[in-house]
């Protein structure tokens, strides 16, 4: 929607992000601290999963990470 | 109080191997079967999409006008339409709006700007007040 709005593109009436990824940084301190209750992910996991899709984009762009 | 059923999903979850500490063939060989557990959502009817490689996924009580645009999770590196179809079926179901839930450009391969190119046939100047954008991780 941030691409959206850059463009000019008209936008929805709303977004509903469902447990949304907003840091491909993964500098909350939760990634740890919630790290054994956690059942699907880990931090180093994350970690790689965003390098695949960053390809060697700074992970702190807006348009990666909206946090 | 926890259910029986909750603590045997946390029990199976706990033990099966997370995808995101494979390698990308198994992470994207397990993301076609991220709903495997999952019920099946009543009454909705699926329908390709071709011209944006996704689904048109319609409840039985549509209003006939509004329609959520659903980018399925996996953080563009796997899944696909198919493989996130009931979570869309329940979510068009509760807001009794047809869904579509576009292919996503996987990535690594794509050197396209982050989260851009397969949306915009499907939003370049289609929006309405009854479209509403939502989507998972």
């Amino acid at each position: 929607m941030l691409k959206l709005r850059e463009d000019g593109t008209p936008l929805p009436a709303g977004g509903v992000p469902i447990s949304p990824w907003v840091d491909l940084a993964c500098t909350a301190e939760t990634l740890e601290a919630n790290a054994a209750a956690d059942l699907m992910a880990t931090k180093a996991g994350l970690m790689r999963m965003a390098g695949q899709y960053l390809e060697g984009a700074d992970p702190r762009t807006p348009l990666a990470s909206t946090l | 109080m926890v259910s029986p059923e909750a603590l045997k999903l946390n029990e199976i979850l706990r033990n099966a191997p997370k995808a995101v500490d494979m390698d990308l063939a198994h992470q994207r060989e397990a993301g076609e079967h991220a709903e495997d557990m999952t019920s099946e959502p009543g009454g909705v009817t699926y329908k390709d999409a071709p011209a944006v490689g996704g689904l048109w996924a319609t409840p039985q009580n549509w209003d006939g006008e509004s329609a959520i645009v659903y980018l399925y999770g996996g953080g563009y590196v796997i899944s696909s339409p198919h493989s996130r179809r009931k979570l869309a079926g329940h979510l068009t179901n509760a807001s009794r709006a047809a869904r579509s839930s576009p292919a996503t450009t996987w990535r690594p391969s794509d050197p396209s700007p982050p989260r851009s190119k397969t949306r915009r046939p499907i939003t370049g100047g289609c929006w309405t007040r009854g479209i509403v954008q939502s989507g998972s991780s």
